[in-house]
């Protein structure tokens, strides 16, 4: 198979095996992207304006993946996103402003305490999207997304007209609050904060990705596709509404504080509610839940945005003008592939492989656990000790003559009662079925050794 | 159309056939004088019913009698106006769960199926069975991220473990298509995995075989039956009668929002206050 060659390479790179459930299509992609960002500054030199594209993509893209686990995972529609880049522009700016004990300015003078800004940043950010919940937690669709536009415009207005935020002049920093990344100062031309803004955004991804793939993304997906059922499938949606609102407002901050320290100014009137839908039309374009989605909307729309400041073709296009360009895009996308431009995969429709039906021939599904007599109650039961495999089946025959007795454990006597009565009666197969479905930990007949050579191997 | 015929015939045999009831254990679920009004609506007045550890039992009743809003009310979907509900938790003892939220029901082990088949459709199988592995697994935001081993292990359990619910209930072939592209049958039976991997003590299921055809049906009774020699208890809302006799070791009629009958089988089908709500047209 297709699979040799690849599981041979990953191997032999660091942390490779990470990497095994990945196509050849999306390693290509992901690595290409990587490739791209990296040695971009190669070719061009750091302080060229595509390198300026490339940080503007990179720190937006961290945005739209933030964004995108309330819009595409949770399925909410969230339009007041750009409270959270604002809360963390200005947060940094104030930070780095922030003059300290004798004019030291210590958070702009060591790399720690950029990094520590960041952090800050997404933490606060955090707790606000926290906060915001309180009040969102009940809604859903316009509903949500309507209060969310009506609390993004509250900040803004807040922050437009307060000291802390330079008001509608906006904030400059001087060259003492400049931050320092790997001890120099970070200018326009910082080879240093370039390679962190793309750090930043491929830890993003890695975050993201494992997020997708896990309990947590189940959640949200439940949550998203029915909040009924993922309630009654024991899905407490509060709680990871909650969880989103927060994971989504930390990588606010974080892009927040990224994008202040890129643009050189914080200018409150810049952060208004067009910014969040910008970030929104990346999502949507790319394909709302689909992370290569994002980052191919992110990589497509934020260009554009920029290459329409251009003059192209001896046209310059108006910057009123310019959200016309997004809202045709939009259109054109909504008509022939709604779905955005690269949609979540549902994962490939393919036949059970060897390793799936092996587990399946294991064992049989563990039902009913919490009435699974433990090894060790099953020893309480009189008669069972001396009995030679405690179990279901053989507590089954110890209790049998009293299956109403009262027992402290009422689960249990409930259990022996039952598995008793259909063995007195037709069918005989019961004990076999009985023992079949002991869980592997119980290490039942046959069966155990396998189950043992399992659990080595994971 | 000939395994329809066959798959009737073999109905109508075990129908005929005496059969043995399960033998009752101690009580599993109490409801107490349930009522839920809807304004005006009385959709289920001063319901009482007992389920018993390890039996089958069956409320039936005609459309509209109030069934579903007893399993909404149970499971908590919306809290019941008046009434109590106590479930018999194996370690806890008797737990009150009227008016709790459904994911803490649910993780106290009571799980339940639509009647409207209610599965997450852009999601293949084997995931919908996994969702329904969340409250038995407890990897948090810190494991997820950093990958611990302690998730990666709980992740292979779950999809081991979802894998050999769709085999239980015969999916295994198509673990890995969209739910949506489920046949009609299939999905009910999806539902019932979901619901199998919750661990539930109890299992309540809302018209399962609604929509099924008689082989099929055959199928879901055999299903049923083995959930409940497993060791599962199961409360069944169904209109198939066939189905409903044939599982059921108890039953509870329904009509206009209140009970009218209780009793085994037997006694309920001969009941003339259920003949004449219900089985107003006897066939046999």
């Amino acid at each position: 198979m297709s699979e040799g060659p690849k599981v041979e390479l990953l191997r032999l790179l660091p942390g490779g095996h990470l990497l095994l459930e990945r196509s050849w299509g999306q390693l290509a992609a992901s690595g290409g992207l990587g490739l791209l960002f990296l040695v971009l500054p190669a070719f061009v030199g750091f302080g060229h304006p595509l390198i300026n594209v490339g940080l503007y993509v990179a720190v937006f893209a961290i945005l739209s993946l933030g964004l995108n686990v309330v819009v595409g995972w949770t399925g909410l529609l969230e339009l007041g996103y750009v409270s959270f880049l604002a809360t963390g522009a200005v947060l940094t700016f104030n930070l780095l402003l922030w003059e300290g004990a004798g004019g030291a300015h210590p958070f702009a003078s060591s790399s720690l305490g950029f990094l520590a800004i960041i952090l800050l940043s997404g933490l606060l950010c955090a707790a606000l999207g926290l906060l915001r919940g309180i009040p969102t937690l009940k809604l859903t669709g316009d509903y949500y997304a309507i209060v969310t536009l009506g609390l993004a415009e509250i900040v803004y207005l807040i922050f437009l007209n307060s000291e802390f935020t330079g008001g509608a002049f906006g904030m400059k920093l001087s060259s003492d609050s400049r931050p320092t990344l790997l001890g120099s100062r970070i200018y326009y031309d910082s080879w240093a904060f370039y390679y962190l803004v793309v750090l930043a955004l491929g830890a993003t991804v890695v975050v993201m990705d494992r997020l997708d793939r896990s309990r947590i993304g189940r959640a949200w997906a439940a949550i998203r596709l029915d909040e009924v059922a993922a309630r009654a499938c024991g899905i407490d949606v509060a709680r990871y509404k909650m969880l989103a609102f927060g994971i989504s407002g930390f990588f606010g901050g974080v892009g927040g504080a990224l994008y202040a320290v890129w643009i050189g100014t914080v200018a409150v009137k810049a952060l208004d509610v067009w910014q969040s839908i910008l970030i929104l039309c990346a999502v949507v374009l790319g394909g709302m839940g689909s992370l290569r989605g994002v980052l191919l909307g992110s990589l497509v729309l934020f260009p554009l945005r920029e290459l329409l400041r251009e003059e192209l073709f001896g046209v310059r296009v108006p910057p009123e003008a310019s959200n016309l360009v997004y809202g045709l895009l939009l259109i054109f996308v909504m008509r022939f592939r709604p779905q955005g431009l690269l949609p979540r995969s549902a994962g490939p429709v393919h036949p059970l492989d060897a390793n799936e039906q092996e587990a399946v021939r294991r064992g049989r599904p563990r039902l009913f656990v919490l009435t699974e007599p433990a090894p060790s109650s099953s020893t309480e039961t009189p008669g069972a000790g001396g009995g030679p495999r405690p179990g279901v089946a053989h507590s089954a025959e110890t209790d049998g003559p009293s299956p109403d007795a009262t027992d402290v454990h009422p689960g249990h006597e409930g259990r022996a009662a039952t598995g008793e009565g259909p063995a007195e009666g037709t069918e005989e197969p019961r004990p076999g079925i009985a023992q079949d479905r002991f869980s592997p930990e119980e290490g039942s007949g046959p069966s155990s050794p396998r189950e043992a050579g399992s659990a080595e191997d994971a | 159309m000939n395994d329809d015929l066959e798959a009737r015939a073999k109905i109508s045999d075990r129908l005929s056939a005496p059969r043995e009831l399960r033998t009752a254990g101690p009580p599993l679920l109490e409801v107490r004088g349930l009522c839920r009004y809807f304004g005006g609506v009385r959709a289920a007045h001063d319901i009482s019913l007992t389920v018993r550890r390890g039996q089958i039992t069956s409320l039936i009743g005609p459309n509209g009698a109030g069934k579903t809003t007893c399993f909404n009310a149970i499971t908590g979907i919306f809290p019941p106006t008046r009434g109590e509900v106590v479930f018999h938790h194996p370690e806890r003892g008797p737990v009150p769960i009227a008016g709790l939220r459904p994911d803490r029901i649910c993780q106290l082990g009571v799980a339940r199926t639509f009647q409207n088949i209610r599965l997450f459709p852009d999601l293949p199988v084997v995931e919908n069975v996994k969702v329904g592995f969340h409250c038995r697994t407890r990897s948090g935001l810190w494991g997820t991220v950093l990958r611990l081993p302690g998730m990666l292990r709980e992740e292979a359990e779950a999809h081991e473990a979802a894998l050999r619910y769709l085999d239980f209930v015969g999916l295994l072939a198509s673990a890995h298509d969209l739910a949506t592209n489920l046949s009609y049958g299939d999905q009910r039976r999806l539902e019932i995995a979901r619901a199998l991997a919750t661990h539930p003590e109890l299992l309540l299921l809302d018209e399962p075989a609604a929509g099924m055809n008689p082989s099929e049906t055959e199928q879901l009774m055999e299903l049923i039956r083995r959930i409940c020699d497993l060791g599962g208890t199961v409360l069944l809302i169904e209109h198939d009668m066939k189905l409903v006799m044939n599982v059921s070791d108890r039953i509870y009629v329904m009509d206009h929002g209140e009970l009218i009958a209780e009793g085994d089988p037997a006694a309920v089908k001969s009941n003339p206050k259920v003949v004449e709500a219900y089985l107003g047209v006897q066939e046999r």
